[in-house]
């Protein structure tokens, strides 16, 4: 078994097996990743491949520094050639649903926390997909990446303001989506 | 069970793990893309070996052919003069000349049946250009019959004249008005070996030969030749282009009459057999097989051209011994790492080695030689540092007496002021360095001052004078391709090329490269296995006997590629000026 470093040292090398080492432990993960971006499965494989080239030739100038610190280099490729993507084929995308005046009203409400029943991850990106595309994309990105809302705004060209009401409206969204699926899953019992 | 979260924390709690497996295809299609990418971006130095190595082949390949062209139609002008007709141009001809003229009757061509319509047309067009006479009437007009019959070509046959003989010039064009007299071949039949069998042989038969000189109708194919061939060698050439049963024509040429002043004195003459060289590849080039070539009036013994090829052509084997200086550089693209770079470039000295050697074998053709061998190469290298600071650690452990620029240490009082501008706090004390960063205080920001720029001290070990010699060897392919020049018995040949080579030990101590400058081994720092050099270098070569010469061959290397890998912080080539001395034994 490799380490992640030995993994890294490998793939500098533009060695093979390390290389299908680096696509065995992060590619299922980096697909996760791909698809709460992007619905289509094909869509996002083609992203991941992309996405998994570019990680092999900029690996040279990766820097190890600590376990884990890999996928998060290899995570963040991905995030940026999926944006890209989305950038290039749904150009309106991350237009939508510019400030609203009512929002503000239920923020309050958003940010109350509640209990939600354990949900299936599958379930929650059916849920997550369902949303329109700026709110999932600010979505994924702030709370998942953990970008910040100038990082936000600068990948997808929109104000720091419009991200923030896009995570707010996206919040509103879930909420209401898993709070109906709670309700579905107590009746149900 | 369910608790009370945040929609953030559920929604990237429950992602966090979450996996898709992607498809097989997938990985088959990333694959096959780094496939080529891998080849690009990591291995480019064996692509660049590999590319240089099929370069130098393929000229080698398409080089040699080229010139193999003078040596193979030499033979076949050898071969042909051992089979050959000659022709008694007169009958007062010297017949030991005669007999050297030589009949290229393997030229006649092939493909002249393609053309066989277009030059049915001609020979009917231009048929006034032929005939003559014939003295052997009745083989003669049994060919012409057969001629007749099968192309329907109206052919004069003046059976009145005797021993006549249809000569057409050299100039094509002209061939109907300037026929002369003489001898005469026939050339009827859709091969040499009939035409042959048919011709009685001058050289036992000194009686009128025979020449049917049918058509001078490839002028438009040979006209711009035989300008070239008149340039040349003076060719005189009279073309007869008859149509066989086979639908077969041959042009073929015969010599004008020489006379004495024009022979050629080839016994020595190189530069004539050169010329016949020229014209030997003259004729190969050209596409109208169909035509011999003849020096005019001379005997060319081809055996002088083959010397004079051969004389071009050898292989050899040299051994030497070299003397080599290096000059090694560092850089960096890293800011940070400048100043190593610089530092070492600095403390990097010229030393001379001695103890390389190494042999080549070589092949020389006409003036060009390709050359390739095995070289060990000893390179030595001296680093001089006049000061080393390295092992930098942060002390913490000045007593302070509660004001920050006045401390107590070991006994001394320091007052560190800080009014009139800023202080560069620096001290040396008990051989080790102090660096306090106070560079920033400034008398107008007195208040504002922070006590840790003072407090942190930057301590480093000071090595003074220090000298490294670090050994490297290496193992080296070179392959050259130089052009000579010839002075008497001294060849000059400059050229170049590239050596690939294998470091396979080196020894020594330096610097560590990681901005503490620790003393390490050299077997630490990141030497590349494989070296791709480029090579340019003058042998002077002075020949003693017919096989044995020396040389001294001043060389300038330079490194293509970085000596450190290529994720290296610090990039280092290394460059040399050697001196090969050795001897060349020629076979």
């Amino acid at each position: 078994m490799f380490s992640e470093k030995e993994i890294v040292e490998g793939c500098k090398k533009g060695k093979k097996r390390f290389q299908n080492l680096l696509y065995e432990k992060y590619a299922a993960l980096l697909l996760g990743v791909c698809i709460r971006y992007i619905k289509n499965r094909m869509e996002a494989e083609d992203v991941l491949h992309d996405a998994f080239i570019k990680i092999y030739i900029s690996i040279k100038k990766f820097e190890h520094k600590n376990e884990g610190s890999l996928y998060s280099w290899a995570k963040r490729i991905t995030v940026n050639t999926a944006l890209n993507y989305l950038r290039d084929n749904l150009k309106h995308a991350f237009h939508v649903d510019i400030d609203d005046d009512t929002l503000s009203d239920n923020i309050a409400n958003v940010e109350e926390q509640s209990s939600y029943p354990y949900i299936e991850p599958s379930e929650i990106l059916k849920i997550v997909e369902s949303m329109p595309n700026g709110y999932r994309l600010v979505f994924n990105m702030f709370v998942i990446e953990k970008f910040s809302h100038q990082e936000i705004a600068d990948s997808l060209g929109v104000s720091v303001s419009t991200s923030k009401s896009q995570l707010l409206k996206s919040k509103k969204y879930l909420k209401e989506r898993l709070s109906r699926q709670s309700v579905e899953s107590n009746s149900l019992l | 069970m369910s608790e009370k979260r945040n929609i953030e924390d559920f929604i990237s709690d429950s992602f966090e793990t979450f996996e898709v497996q992607p498809s097989e295809m997938l990985k088959t299609r990333i694959d096959r893309k780094m496939f080529f990418v891998n080849l690009i971006h990591f291995h480019k130095t064996k692509i660049a070996l590999v590319v240089c190595l099929i370069c130098f082949i393929l000229f080698g390949i398409f080089y040699f052919p080229s010139n193999e062209n003078a040596l193979k139609n030499a033979e076949l002008i050898e071969s042909n003069n051992q089979n050959n007709f000659s022709i008694a141009f007169n009958e007062n001809a010297n017949p030991s000349k005669n007999s050297n003229i030589s009949n290229h009757k393997n030229l006649i061509t092939e493909s002249q049946t393609e053309n066989n319509s277009n030059i049915q047309k001609e020979i009917e067009h231009n048929n006034t250009l032929q005939t003559k006479t014939i003295s052997n009437q009745e083989s003669i007009n049994n060919e012409l019959d057969k001629v007749k019959t099968a192309n329907q070509i109206p052919v004069k046959n003046d059976k009145s004249e005797e021993a006549s003989v249809i000569k057409s010039e050299q100039n094509i064009d002209k061939s109907d008005s300037d026929s002369k007299k003489g001898n005469l071949s026939i050339n009827e039949n859709a091969n040499s070996e009939n035409y042959l069998n048919n011709i009685p042989n001058p050289s036992t038969n000194l009686g009128p030969s025979i020449i049917i000189n049918k058509d001078i109708t490839a002028k438009d194919l040979s006209n711009q030749h035989n300008e070239e061939i008149n340039d040349e060698s003076q060719l005189y050439s009279s073309n007869a282009n008859n149509v066989g049963t086979n639908e077969l024509n041959t042009i073929f040429e015969t010599p004008k009459l020489s006379n004495s002043e024009e022979t050629l004195s080839i016994e020595n003459n190189y530069s004539q057999i050169y010329k016949m060289n020229k014209l030997s590849g003259l004729i190969q080039n050209t596409e109208l097989k169909n035509i011999n070539y003849y020096l005019t009036g001379t005997m060319i013994d081809t055996s002088f051209i083959q010397e004079f090829i051969k004389k071009q052509k050898s292989w050899f084997v040299d051994f030497y011994w070299t003397s080599l200086t290096t000059i090694t550089s560092y850089k960096t693209e890293n800011e940070e790492f400048k100043t190593l770079a610089e530092q070492k470039n600095d403390a990097f000295s010229n030393t001379i080695s001695y103890n390389s050697f190494g042999f080549r074998g070589g092949f020389s053709k006409n003036r060009m030689l390709f050359q390739a061998g095995l070289d060990l190469i000893n390179i030595s290298e001296n680093y001089n540092y006049e000061l080393i600071l390295n092992n930098p650690h942060d002390n913490l452990d000045l007593i302070f007496n509660n004001n920050p620029y006045d401390f107590e240490q070991d006994g001394q009082y320091y007052d560190i002021d800080t009014i009139g501008g800023y202080y560069h706090y620096t001290y040396v004390q008990d051989s080790i360095i102090y660096v306090g960063d106070s560079s920033w205080v400034d008398i107008t920001e007195l208040n504002l001052v922070n006590m840790y720029d003072s407090v942190l001290t930057t301590v480093y070990d000071s090595l003074k004078n220090k000298s490294y010699l670090n050994k490297y060897s290496y193992f080296e392919i070179p392959f050259t391709v130089g052009y000579k020049f010839q002075f008497g018995n001294i060849d000059i040949t400059s050229g170049g090329g590239i050596a690939t080579g294998i470091l396979f030990k080196k020894s020594g101590s330096n610097i560590s490269e990681d901005l503490e400058n620790n003393e390490v081994s050299i077997e630490n720092l990141p030497f590349r296995k494989i070296s791709l050099t480029g090579i340019i270098y003058m042998n002077i070569n002075y020949n003693i006997t017919e096989k044995i010469s020396l040389f001294i061959e001043p060389t300038y290397r330079y490194s293509i590629i970085s000596s450190y890998k290529s994720d290296a912080i610090l990039q280092r080539k290394s460059n040399a000026i050697m001196l090969k001395i050795g001897a060349r034994i020629k076979f």
